[in-house]
């Protein structure tokens, strides 16, 4: 009995072979090769393209793919292909840092409140109702109509509204985890709050807040392109994904290539993250499988 | 004796199936045409408002005294005929005008009208057209004598634009103004707006406008339908989702001509597009650093990159649109010259280059795409531009505010060199955007609009516009091309060349 208490109070991404299981498992590697691909690609820029991804070359404008060009030139002449790879410079940087502002704050702000309950937990639970009640790009696009378009001011808007759904997953965790055997043991043999928190608590779960996290990185990746298109995001010239669909749609009826880069570059970006995080998921507790 | 018979019937057969055809190219009475604008109107009071979409939604609701025709002239109006003298013009009326409340139009309702536009407490946009006058009284119903405080050259035109109509006094007393029931004597009657939605417009009975004998209007009803989005626009026609669009996007002309149930029309229009420069924020406020700029932007690769070679018209060195009498005989800037540009810059004390900000709107193509063609442009002479883009609604009061270094806008006149110089350049004007104040220009211009001697008046304006040119206040980009396009059934629309949507007055509809 005490060995299988004990056993279960090891973090379950600890538990050995999850790592094993993760390579082995096909949606974790499909989505994994998209994602190095895309991160290869942003990171390595530079070196996989001789083009400046912001000076205009009017003569070439408007091309079809070619050599030099594979995924053709946009309306200024520039090439859309390394356009594609330094956007994906800021469509990352964006997501990254707005998904771990909001862990930071949300998945916190849901753990505290998860682990000791009372008023607080009463308070951020209205806080996240009022939040949730919104459509979230509604409330993004509020957000940056106030505050201004700009680089920071979309990653801090989208760290806004992802704060509340972390929270909840943080929180869902905590209480499914508060009331274990494990947990009632090391009180009862007095450890602090805090001890219990960091050694039982946390370790186990984490688990959903990772596959949370994963699935959030792909909804930001889709919500700074949104943004990015209506014209709030990064400014031009600089490349972001969503304004060079916005660009790519105003010439549509001369050639689709402009358009077509950045959306392919959106769809890997995101399928490697929801294949990552189910298959994240999957590993590390099936009883997730179906929420 | 029989193969003559079957001859002659052959004949009289063939002579039969003439009448048919003849009979499809006369106008036809009936129909909706749905049409699709680019944006809502601000208000529906003509005389308050600055905005085109208002002006082109509603200038078929109201008449003016006089009017612009299809080639730029001015026609009777309201007013059938005039005489003028140097400060003294008389106007008599048309004798069966109604508005659309019933009521007859007299000489009383063309003061009153003035007057409102004149009135300081109306605050209309238009005040300024009419600051020349002394005094407007209306000599029995259909006589009406204006006169002026000096000779007033461009009087017919402001009194031609279409913003400057004829109202109902009792109507805007009772309303307090035009917004909720727009009353008019034109060929068709307001019925309803919704925003963001549609705009309905329906056939007066009563107008007294004919187009060769023939009552108008010949449409039953005009739905104005609002298309923010230029591509939606274009592709709502392509569908037959509506019958008729304004501003064709310079990307969707050519594919819409190549289209065999549409038919595009237009050209050259009365607008001009330039680089805003705003005169007082260093070191724009260094004539050199301004000059440079002249020197070093390439016109022809913005029209042919960012307006797909159909957008506009390479400016001609004027606001005045070319071929038009008064437009300036030569441009300075007549090529790039990249090293004059430089040496201004270092004569300026600018040789390492400054940074700038460069406010676009989103909202309209033609006034956007061209940043980044002028960022590398000026980039080459140590310019480093970054743009800003906003949409309309949050552009445009900021930049009617003067709260921008450098933008790309313009404005358009209607015939009289006074409409496209005087606005944009006067000393204080509304229009002038650049804080632009030069002692010369502004004599000049007010010699122009005492003089009505048309080849003195040309001298004058042939002077203020080198002067222009060698301030640089702006950077003078293109003349606009705007279009319009319909399906092939509309049929009678003509395209006015200064942004007015009169040809919907004889437009009628094959099916």
């Amino acid at each position: 009995m005490a060995s299988s208490t004990l056993a279960s109070a090891t973090s379950s991404i600890a538990r050995p072979g999850v790592r094993r299981r993760l390579l082995r498992h096909p949606g974790a590697r499909i989505g994994g090769v998209l994602l190095l691909a895309v991160l290869a690609g942003a990171l390595l820029a530079p070196l996989l393209t001789p083009y400046d991804p912001v000076q205009v070359a009017p003569p070439q404008r408007l091309q079809g793919p070619s050599g030099p060009h594979p995924l053709g030139t946009d309306l200024y002449g520039r090439d859309t292909l390394t356009r594609v790879l330094y956007g994906g410079r800021i469509s990352l940087a964006v997501a990254g840092l707005a998904v771990l502002l909001s862990l930071l704050v949300g998945g916190v702000m849901g753990i505290v409140s998860g682990f000791w309950g009372g008023w607080a937990d009463a308070l951020m639970m209205r806080l996240s109702d009022i939040m949730l009640a919104f459509p979230a790009i509604l409330l993004a696009i509020g957000l940056l109509a106030f505050l201004g378009g700009g680089f920071w001011n979309v990653v801090l808007a989208i760290a806004i509204i992802y704060t509340a759904p972390l929270a909840r997953v943080g929180r869902g965790a905590v209480i499914s985890v508060r009331h274990e055997e494990y947990v009632e043991a090391a009180r009862a043999l007095g450890a602090s709050d805090l001890r219990i928190l960091g050694r039982h608590v946390l370790p186990n779960a984490t688990a959903p807040l990772i596959v949370e996290t994963t699935l959030r990185l792909a909804l930001a990746i889709l919500a700074e392109a949104a943004l990015s298109f209506l014209g709030l995001g990064t400014q031009p010239p600089a490349p972001t994904w969503g304004q060079m669909i916005a660009e790519g749609r105003a010439v549509m009826t001369f050639t689709s290539w402009p358009a077509i880069g950045p959306g392919l570059a959106i769809t890997m970006t995101v399928l490697g993250f929801n294949l990552l995080g189910d298959a994240v998921r999957d590993v590390l507790d099936p009883h997730l499988r179906g929420t | 004796m029989r193969t003559w018979f079957i001859v002659i019937l052959a004949g009289l057969l063939l002579t039969g199936l003439q009448p048919l055809e003849a009979q499809t190219t006369a106008p036809v009475y009936g129909g909706t045409l749905r049409a699709g604008m680019q944006t809502d109107p601000v208000g529906l009071d003509p005389h308050l408002t600055n905005a085109t979409a208002t002006r082109n939604m509603m200038e078929n609701v109201f008449d003016t005294l006089v009017m612009i025709d299809s080639e730029g002239k001015v026609v009777p109006g309201l007013a059938e005929s005039w005489r003028a003298s140097p400060l003294t013009w008389t106007f008599t009326l048309r004798r069966n005008v109604k508005f659309h409340n019933g009521r007859p139009m007299t000489a009383d309702d063309v003061v009153y009208s003035i007057n409102r536009i004149r009135d300081p407490a109306t605050k209309s946009p238009r005040a300024g057209d009419f600051a020349e006058i002394e005094s407007i009284r209306a000599t029995g119903p259909y006589g009406v004598t204006i006169r002026l405080k000096r000779p007033f050259s461009p009087l017919l035109a402001k009194l031609a634009f279409s913003t400057n109509v004829i109202v109902p006094k009792e109507v805007v007393q009772k309303d307090g103004d035009l917004n909720t029931n727009p009353i008019g004597t034109g060929p068709f009657r307001f019925v309803s707006y919704t925003p963001q939605q549609r705009l309905v417009l329906v056939r007066s009975g009563d107008y007294w406008g004919t187009d060769q004998g023939r009552r108008l209007p010949y449409l039953v009803r005009i739905e104005f339908v609002f298309f923010p989005d230029a591509v939606a626009r274009a592709t709502a026609l392509r569908t037959g989702a509506v019958d008729w669009i304004e501003y064709v996007p310079s990307s969707e002309v050519q594919s819409l001509r190549a289209d065999a149930n549409i038919e595009v029309v237009g050209g050259l229009s009365a607008n001009f597009r330039a680089l805003y420069i705003n005169n007082t924020v260093p070191p724009f406020n260094n004539v050199k650093v301004r000059q440079a700029m002249a020197w070093a932007i390439n016109r022809k690769e913005i029209i042919d990159t960012a307006l797909f070679g159909v957008g506009g018209i390479e400016s001609v060195g004027s606001t005045i649109p070319p071929k038009n009498f008064y437009t300036v005989s030569r441009n300075v800037y007549d090529k790039v010259d990249l090293n004059r540009a430089r040496q201004l810059m270092a004569e300026a004390g600018q040789a390492n280059g400054f940074d700038a900000e460069l406010y676009v709107t989103s909202t309209y193509d033609f006034l956007r795409t061209p940043a980044e063609l002028i960022q590398a442009q000026l980039g080459r002479i140590g310019i480093r531009l970054r743009i800003v883009a906003a949409d309309w609604s949050v552009y445009l009061p900021t930049a009617l505010a003067k709260r921008f270094t450098l933008t790309i806008l313009g404005t358009s006149g209607q015939s009289d060199p006074d409409d496209f110089l005087y606005g944009s350049f006067k000393t204080g004007a509304p229009l002038n955007l650049n804080n632009f104040s030069d002692a010369e220009v502004d004599r000049l211009l007010e010699q122009g609009r005492a003089t009505a001697d048309q080849a003195a008046r040309k001298r004058i304006y042939e002077q203020v516009q080198l002067r222009v040119q060698e301030m640089v206040p702006m950077v003078l980009i293109f003349h606009s091309t705007q279009f319009e396009a319909v399906r092939k059934h509309v049929r009678g629309f003509q395209h006015w060349p200064n942004t007015s949507y009169l040809g919907l007055r004889t437009t009628w509809l094959s099916r």
